[in-house]
């Protein structure tokens, strides 16, 4: 029972369509108290399906829910033990700024004094302890979103849902606002699962990440297990850059790259652009001793900002790989070069791909 | 420069020809008309004096704004759960259109057709009557025609598609997202209600109110064949002045004291409303 107690939300293989479309198959996902999980897919995956699944607003067509030990898959939103931060925040437009945060309260049997101190409570913990008495409107879009915050924050749930809560705001404001959120939650230590497609504000914040495509979760894990060792091609994909390179296994147990043309039905390794390293010649490539070297040509050669993006092509792959700085002399396009991998870097996909 | 600037006068001047066009000078017209003395000419208030120092027109005017009054209430109570049904409860598109038309479509018909056709139900041996009697829940016929009762049932019916359009449209507006949150922050449906889509619904309310309020303190046609002539409002006592009495200063006072009340009482309404949202 000791692990039982940790689990605050549990998700029991849910599925959901609509009509014939299968939005959700099959999902399973166990969140502690005080975690920050992520949910990371493109558009479509079924993020936002999910997340409304767990408020209640949907009802799944199979599976189970279950927050804090209680199955809570037949009850109604206002019954469960959570709120929700929508993405274009819901704020009620007929009321204050510290109406609607104390509308929580106010719902759940506390009186107007005692509703109004918690909502100046929580104004002030987002930082707009001043602006009780404006409406919705009267506030910036920055200014709203914290609202929305304090308003799913009053009533000190366990859980808090997060639909893309950032992604109305523009980069500068979200950066800060990615900080602001994360201390916040450890602050109040309440469970965040936070919607986003966004795999850097994922990576930032997230204790876990579950990465999410097609109604399927692909993988959960933290944002470093997810980008060193991608389950599957997708993920490899999805998360980071990749090169993706068809391997097999010589005779004494050593991988070696196989050529493109002979790609199909062999196992794929992950090679992320930092692990590639180019250079000029085979002497060059073989002074590091257990490097697999290819020969190959530069195609593309592109700097942008801090770092330089080279691609290179070398047994019919298309190889990416990624220096800091700009690029050292003598890097052109079509130049011949040995590019070397050490094989430790390599992560192999399980089971047969494609 | 001077180019943009005659598009600009233009642009200001049509909409003010359209307005003293259509709205002021007919006003100013019966305004004028109703300050003038019948026999002698000039100016005189004598149309007033005998609208607003005479018991019978007081009674009159009475009789007009409780109808007005009571047909407001009684829509907006019977057209707020049809708009309700129509936009939030039917899901089949269709359906919605159908009751939609069905809504509508006396509207394209004759309000002396309709008025006629209550004149038939609400008769002695009427469809209302003979229903109620077979039924056992009266043991007489009531007496609807020629009273406030049966003007009443016709403004009603009416006047009822007004509302539920404009209250219809504003509950269509209302964000689902906020009572949804609304239930997220542990509303029951009940006090979602109450305290999000009724509030952000009022200004459908509000405009439906204001014309249905005008509309029935106005109407002619069915007051007049409702009544059977015990039934005085004040549209038909301006009628009266203009077509058969042919005294248009009268008349024109009668017109403009029904204008005056009914904006007073929008104006009365208008604030209650406001006070009460504080
Ligand atoms: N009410 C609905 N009726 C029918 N199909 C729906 C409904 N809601 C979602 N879908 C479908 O389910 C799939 C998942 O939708 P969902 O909104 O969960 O995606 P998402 O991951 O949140 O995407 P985004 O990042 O664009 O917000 C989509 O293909 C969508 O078209
Ligand atoms: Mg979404």
């Amino acid at each position: 029972m000791a692990g039982a107690d940790m689990t605050l939300l549990a998700i029991d293989d849910i599925s959901k369509n609509f009509g014939k479309h299968q939005a959700l198959c099959d999902i399973s996902l166990a969140i502690e108290s005080g975690e920050f999980v992520s949910l990371l897919g493109p558009s479509g995956c079924g993020k936002t399906t999910l997340l409304r699944l767990i408020a209640g607003f949907l009802r799944a067509d199979r599976g189970t829910i279950s927050i804090a030990g209680e199955d809570v898959t037949g009850l109604p939103p206002h019954r469960r033990p959570l709120n929700t931060v929508f993405q274009n925040y819901a704020l009620f437009p007929h009321l204050t700024v510290a109406d609607n945060v104390a509308y929580g309260p106010r719902r759940t049997g506390a009186g107007k004094a005692e509703a109004s101190r918690r909502a100046q409570e929580a104004l002030d913990l987002v930082g707009l302890g001043e602006f009780g008495d404006r409406y919705p409107r009267q506030m910036s879009g920055g200014q709203q979103q914290r609202v929305a915050l304090a308003r799913a924050i009053v009533n000190r749930p366990k859980l808090l849902l997060l639909d893309e809560p950032l992604s109305a705001l523009d980069l500068q404001l979200r950066k800060r606002m990615q900080i602001e959120l994360k201390q916040l939650q450890e602050k109040i230590g309440i469970a965040f699962v936070f919607v986003t497609h966004d795999q850097e504000e994922a990576m930032a914040m997230s204790d876990r990440i579950a990465v999410m495509n097609a109604g399927r979760i692909e993988q959960v894990g933290t944002g470093a297990e997810i980008y060193r060792r991608p389950a599957t091609r997708f993920v490899a994909e999805f998360i980071g850059e990749a090169s993706l390179l068809p391997v097999q296994r010589t005779g004494n147990g050593a991988l070696t790259i196989v050529p493109a043309v002979e790609a199909s039905g062999r196992s794929v390794a992950v090679l992320r652009p930092e692990h590639a390293q180019i250079f000029a010649g085979q002497a060059d490539a073989s002074t590091s001793c257990n490097l697999l070297s290819m020969e190959g040509h530069v195609e593309t050669v592109a700097s942008i900002g801090g770092v330089t993006n080279i691609y290179v092509r070398a047994l019919g792959h298309l190889v990416h790989a990624r220096r800091l700085g700009l690029v050292e002399s003598g890097l052109r396009e079509g130049q011949k070069v040995v590019l070397g991998i050490d094989p430790q870097n390599l992560h192999l996909l399980e089971g047969p791909q494609p | 420069m001077t180019a943009s600037r005659s598009v600009i006068l233009g642009l200001v001047a049509l909409p003010l020809v359209y307005f003293t066009a259509f709205f002021l000078v007919p006003l100013m017209t019966v305004f004028v008309a109703s300050l003038t003395d019948a026999q002698q000419g000039g100016m005189t208030f004598s149309n007033y004096a005998r609208i607003l120092l005479d018991e019978y027109h007081w009674s009159v005017i009475a009789v007009t704004f409780r109808l007005g009054i009571l047909t407001t209430l009684i829509c907006i109570v019977l057209g707020y759960p049809l708009a309700w049904y129509l936009v939030r409860i039917v899901k089949w598109r269709t359906w919605r259109r159908i009751c939609v038309i069905l809504l509508v479509l006396p509207l394209f018909t004759s309000n002396i057709v309709r008025s006629f056709g209550w004149m038939v139900l609400l008769g002695r041996n009427g469809l209302v009557n003979e229903t109620l009697q077979a039924g056992g829940l009266i043991e007489r016929p009531i007496r609807f025609l020629g009273t406030e009762t049966g003007i009443l049932i016709g403004l009603v019916y009416i006047l009822l598609p007004f509302v539920v359009l404009t209250i219809g449209n504003a509950l269509a507006k209302v964000d689902h997202s906020l009572e949804q949150a609304s239930a997220d922050l542990g509303a029951s449906s009940a006090s979602t209600f109450w305290h999000v889509t009724f509030p952000l619904s009022i200004p459908g309310v509000v405009s439906g109110s204001i014309i249905v309020f005008a509309l029935a303190v106005s109407a002619y046609v069915t007051p007049a064949l409702l009544s059977g002539g015990r039934v005085t409002v004040l549209a038909v006592l301006v009628f009266q002045q203009y077509s058969s009495v042919f005294n248009f200063h009268y008349g024109g006072a009668l017109a403009i004291t029904l204008l005056v009340f009914t904006l007073l009482m929008i104006a009365i309404a208008s604030l209650v409303s406001r006070l009460g949202a504080r």
